[in-house]
């Protein structure tokens, strides 16, 4: 049965106009992920009333590739311009910016757009294997576990960015108290408020991305006068691509381990790119043999998250087919669309309408090969940002950026909130502490304490004894003190333990 | 036992986190408050921490610090270039607030590149091409009302 | 020289693209700007949520706006024709409200012909929404919301202890879609089939999205009148999605959720659930003509009886409503669009493809009455519902 319904995916996938809009959405995503500021939800939501209107397979390759375009985009200005396209790129301008400082904009946007393709690709096949684990997998995980998903999430905060462990401790717990502004969601009361409607539903997401990492990057600029790139650094142009893309290869365990990381993460609900792209950060860092190059700009630290990030789409696709919850906030869109189009989802996803899920499937991995493609093929010319002189680029992305922060809600008060994290950003930046780490704190916050107390409410406060939770827990402390560990096993490791020690 | 740039950072998120614990502490029922209070005073204690290490251990700290402190250094010595930026930051923001966002663009952009030494042409090029990147993305295809400025509201 | 003229060339053409940027946005009718009506007094304290008294003399049905600064020179059809509208929904992708709120969203341009986008504003559980309506929402008609009255109006309004920040009174209330009773619904991983069994288990889990909303109470009063043995609530989920594949997962045994909700989600072939085993109200669900009232399983007593009236006048459906200070006449063509969306049959039949039983739509109006009816229930009642909420809920 199977093998029919992937035959009749194939044969829909004939189809000119699916193709069409298939192209069509993956260039819309590509416009809104290269202009800083407006993501692929914005995107969506704007697309939206438009789809109503199209026949069901017009409007979801269109929504469905628009996704993978903005997401596989998003990495370009990162990596340019120290601002992420989207929520789920800001991993990789911890690496990608330094590489477009020393002058590697064209080979980090190579790797970045490389391993982006090939990791939304490779997911879908993932996907197509273990269709039939999908549920078991996501049944057996309670809102205990998620506590512990949260949490090995929340061990990867020290080792973000260049600073030391104590700076990135401390920034991320920053975060998570800044998360808690606003409402609490399981009792309405709310927190640090202080009387002000505007901090009710919490400080945004989008203008303290915009603020803490953009701003910064163009104050300095404009302070210190000349270009990104720093003077003197030789560019080959389509060359430099080539060998970012070659770079997968020569990583190529380490792009695996990524794509099935972010894989699964996208098949849990509730978490989502913007966790799975540190948690992919993270372990390649802490898996690395020479961590302490993560941050100055090493390539392993952009093929990690970008690898990672599309790859959460295909494992929340899936989810939101079989079981309706959506993975991440772009599924979130996509199945009120698909709802609108009669397209209940459910178990019989996986099974009388499989042919259906095999379509969509199918459809991620043609928008990826497009938005790779079409990217790669711009890159040589976008990467030239990195000589545009300072006094120039500086008004324009500041502009951008302030525009980005109010579009979002239509407030002036988002504007407000990204000077504040602007100038914060500043101080950040200049003394060591990890901007990175902010943000995760910021996206987990809430969330640990969601799943806090459900779990609580739920089992008690034994909640956590449950094996999945325990392997969870011994996952995270392996995480922590893998140095360690890795000191205990032979003595080839032990000069690098040591360096990671004292370096954090 | 001289204060640095980090110092500072120390001490105003000790700063935060007591003003936290502070806040926390009245509210009514332990569920919102139990983790600001937990992870107020783990930064607490983390910043703490960090400004004895500041202030006492200075000689063994790694590289990794002592480098991003001197570039810290080198930036100190660039202090009006922050400024500068910082006043035309401030200037784009009060000139969104009072005539919107098209106009503030407009105006800041060209006089911060003629500013900085450009031609009159470069300038008015790149403005041009940013008000149509901003009108044409924002209020045509997008159909968004951009903030119309204190001065136009009526 | 060759550069000079490759800057004055691409200046040309930069003037060219903005000037046809210019021309395409003339083009269209101008929109006129909306006179923005000044909001009436948003910064008064709402009502003390624990004191929710009615004024003496009973308000009109429709509370009056304070006129716009200035006369609207269009009628409200054609300002609705060129402006796009926005319907927040109080909750997360994926439920029976979302659902609701994008059907209605996509049926907008057939009756109106102008644009209506849906949004999600999740939080709270739909408080978030409903306090933002009443604070910051532009009062122009332009934004609208739907919560579940029950969930997240009235029922934080009853009992919440904090976090209300919105007068009932003063929303507009443009419809409601359906009427609709909670019902306690058990996992199917649980071989009970009667109330005697049912008795005899400790430790049942109840799932409920708030704990201070009608659902909340609704499965206290089922502990308590049904007797089961230490049966607690389980509260906190983001939405019915999360919830349901908690039961799904085994998290918790039982939810107490609007019959029609639970129809659709077994509808959606999850089996999860078996059919609804009780309903908490005093007539039964058309959503389970089957399954009996808590007043045919057991003797209430006359002392109780208020208890299930307060449920009844809860009775939780999808409502729409928008910030006080809407222009009359747009809320007019509102109300009539509202009614107008129900007799449009396709409308209909999609809606009827996720919630199979179909009660009649409450017009504004009466859905206005029915919400100053919740605010006539005595506090001895409602301070009774809440403790025994509280007292499930540990």
């Amino acid at each position: 049965m199977a093998v029919e319904a992937f035959l009749q995916a194939l044969q829909n996938f004939r189809d000119l106009d699916l193709l069409l809009f298939m192209f069509v959405g993956s260039i819309i995503g590509i416009v809104f992920g290269l202009i800083p500021a407006i993501g692929s939800l914005t995107a969506m939501a704007l697309i939206i009333p438009f789809t109503f209107m199209m026949p069901p397979m017009n409007a979801i390759p269109l929504l469905l590739a628009l996704t993978s375009g903005a997401i596989t985009a998003g990495s370009i200005t990162s990596i340019l311009l120290n601002i992420p396209g989207t929520g789920v790129n800001v991993a990789t301008l911890i690496d990608g910016f330094p590489m477009n400082q020393k002058g590697q904009a064209g080979r980090a946007l190579g790797a970045a757009l490389v391993s982006s393709g090939m990791g939304g690709v490779f997911s879908v096949f993932l996907a197509f294997a273990i269709i039939p684990l999908v549920l078991p997998m996501v049944m057996a995980l309670r809102s205990a576990d998620m506590v512990f998903v949260i949490l090995l999430g929340i061990t990867f905060i020290g080792v973000l960015g260049t600073g030391s462990t104590l700076k990135g401790l401390i920034s991320g717990g920053i975060g998570l108290l800044i998360s808690f502004i606003g409402y609490q969601a399981s009792t309405g009361a709310s927190r640090f408020t202080f009387g002000a409607n505007y901090l009710y539903d919490g400080i945004p997401l989008l203008p303290v991305i915009l603020g803490i990492f953009g701003l910064p990057e163009m104050i300095t600029l404009a302070a210190k006068g000349g270009a990104i790139a720093k003077a003197g650094a030789n560019v080959k142009g389509v060359r430099d691509i080539f060998e970012g893309g070659k770079d997968v290869f020569r990583h190529f365990f380490l792009w695996m381990r990524s794509t099935i990381l972010g894989y699964i993460i996208g098949i849990v609900p509730g978490v989502g790119a913007s966790v799975a792209q540190f948690v992919a950060y993270g372990q390649a860092r802490q898996t690395s043999r020479h961590p302490q190059k993560f941050g100055t700009g090493t390539v392993e630290g952009v093929i990690a998250p970008e690898s990672a990030n599309n790859a959460v789409q295909g494992g929340a696709l899936l989810t939101m087919l079989a079981l309706g919850i959506p993975g991440s906030p772009d599924t979130a869109i996509l199945l009120g669309a698909l709802l609108l189009m009669n397209v209940i989802p459910g178990p019989q996803m996986m099974t009388a309408q499989l042919d259906l899920s095999l379509t969509l499937l199918l459809i991620v991995i043609g928008a990826n090969i497009i938005a790779a493609s079409v990217c790669l093929i711009l890159a040589p010319n976008l990467a030239k940002v990195a000589y545009i002189p300072g006094r120039i680029l500086v008004p324009l992305v500041i502009a951008i950026i302030f525009i980005g922060a109010y579009v979002h809600r239509e407030s002036l008060n988002d504007v407000v909130v990204t000077i504040a994290f602007g100038i914060v950003g500043l101080a950040m930046r200049n003394f060591g502490f990890s901007r990175p780490s902010l943000l995760l704190g910021l996206i987990l916050g809430t969330l640990f304490e969601h799943y806090l107390f459900l779990a609580l409410a739920a089992s008690g406060p034994l909640f956590f004894v449950r094996p999945i939770s325990l392997v969870l827990i011994v996952i995270s402390i392996a995480a922590i003190f893998q140095g360690q560990i890795r000191g205990l096993f032979g003595n080839r490791f032990r000069r690098q333990a040591k360096t990671y020690e004292t370096k954090g | 036992m001289k204060l640095k740039g980090s110092s500072y950072c120390y001490i105003g998120v000790m700063g935060i986190a007591a003003a936290v614990i502070i806040l926390a502490l009245p509210m009514e029922s332990l569920k919102p408050k139990l983790l600001p209070l937990i992870l107020g005073g783990i930064v607490f204690v983390l910043s703490a921490a960090g400004l004895w290490r500041d202030l006492f251990v200075q000689n063994n700290k790694p590289d990794g610090e002592t480098k991003k402190d001197v570039d810290s250094e080198v930036a100190d010595a660039r202090l009006g270039g922050y400024l500068a930026i910082g006043v035309w930051i401030a200037g784009f923001f009060l000139a969104i607030y009072l005539v919107g966002f098209t106009i503030a663009t407009l105006l800041f952009v060209l006089a911060y590149i003629k500013a900085h030494g450009a031609k009159w042409l470069t300038a008015i090029i790149f403005t041009i091409i940013t008000l149509a990147v901003v009108y044409g993305v924002f209020e045509v295809v997008l159909k968004m009302s951009l903030y119309k400025g204190l001065f136009f509201a009526f | 020289m060759r550069t000079r003229i490759r800057t004055i060339l691409i200046a040309c053409l930069g003037l060219v693209v903005t000037g046809v940027l210019l021309a395409g946005c003339a083009a269209p009718a101008p929109t006129p700007t909306p006179a923005p009506a000044p909001k009436p007094a948003p910064t008064t304290a709402p009502a003390p949520a624990t004191t929710p008294k009615p004024p003496a003399p009973a308000p009109p049905a429709t509370p009056k706006p304070t006129p716009p600064p200035a006369p609207a020179p269009v009628s409200a059809a054609e300002f609705y024709r060129n402006n796009p509208a926005t319907i927040y929904v109080g909750y997360g992708a994926g439920g029976g409200a979302d659902y609701a709120t994008r059907t209605f969203a996509s049926f907008w341009k057939e009756v109106t012909g102008g644009t209506m986008v849906a949004k999600n504003m999740e939080g709270a559980s739909g408080m978030a929404l409903a306090n933002w309506m009443y604070k910051t929402a532009k009062p122009d008609g332009l934004t609208i919301g739907l919560l579940y009255s029950g969930a997240s109006l009235t029922g934080p309004v009853l009992f919440a202890k904090s976090g209300v920040e919105f007068d009932l009174q003063k929303f507009i209330y443009i419809g409601s879609f359906y009427q609709d009773m909670p019902g306690l619904a058990i996992s199917t991983k649980l071989p009970y089939t009667s109330l005697d069994e049912l008795r005899k288990v400790k430790g049942l889990k109840i799932g409920t999205v708030a704990l201070r909303d009608i659902n909340a109470l609704a499965a206290a009063l089922a502990i308590e009148f049904l007797g089961l043995q230490d049966a607690r609530i389980v509260a906190g989920y983001s939405g019915t999605p999360e919830m349901f594949l908690a039961v799904g997962r085994g998290e918790i045994d039982a939810v107490s959720y609007t019959a029609a909700t639970i129809l659709r989600e077994r509808g959606a072939g999850t089996g999860y659930f078996k059919p609804i085993w009780v309903v908490m109200a005093e007539q039964r669900s058309p959503a389970f003509p089957d399954a009996p009232t808590l007043g045919e399983l057991v003797k209430i007593s006359p002392s109780d009886a208020p208890l299930l009236e307060l449920l009844s006048a809860m009775a939780s459906y999808p409502v729409i409503f928008a910030p006080p200070g809407v222009p009359q006449d747009r809320v007019e063509f509102l109300r009539a669009t509202f009614d107008k969306m129900f007799s449009n049959e396709t409308f209909v039949q999609q809606m009827k493809k996720n919630f199979p039983v179909w009660t009649k739509p409450v017009s504004g109006v009466n859905e206005t009455k029915n919400i100053e009816r919740v605010l006539k229930v005595s506090k001895v009642d409602i301070d009774r519902g809440n403790a025994l909420i509280d007292k499930y809920s540990r």
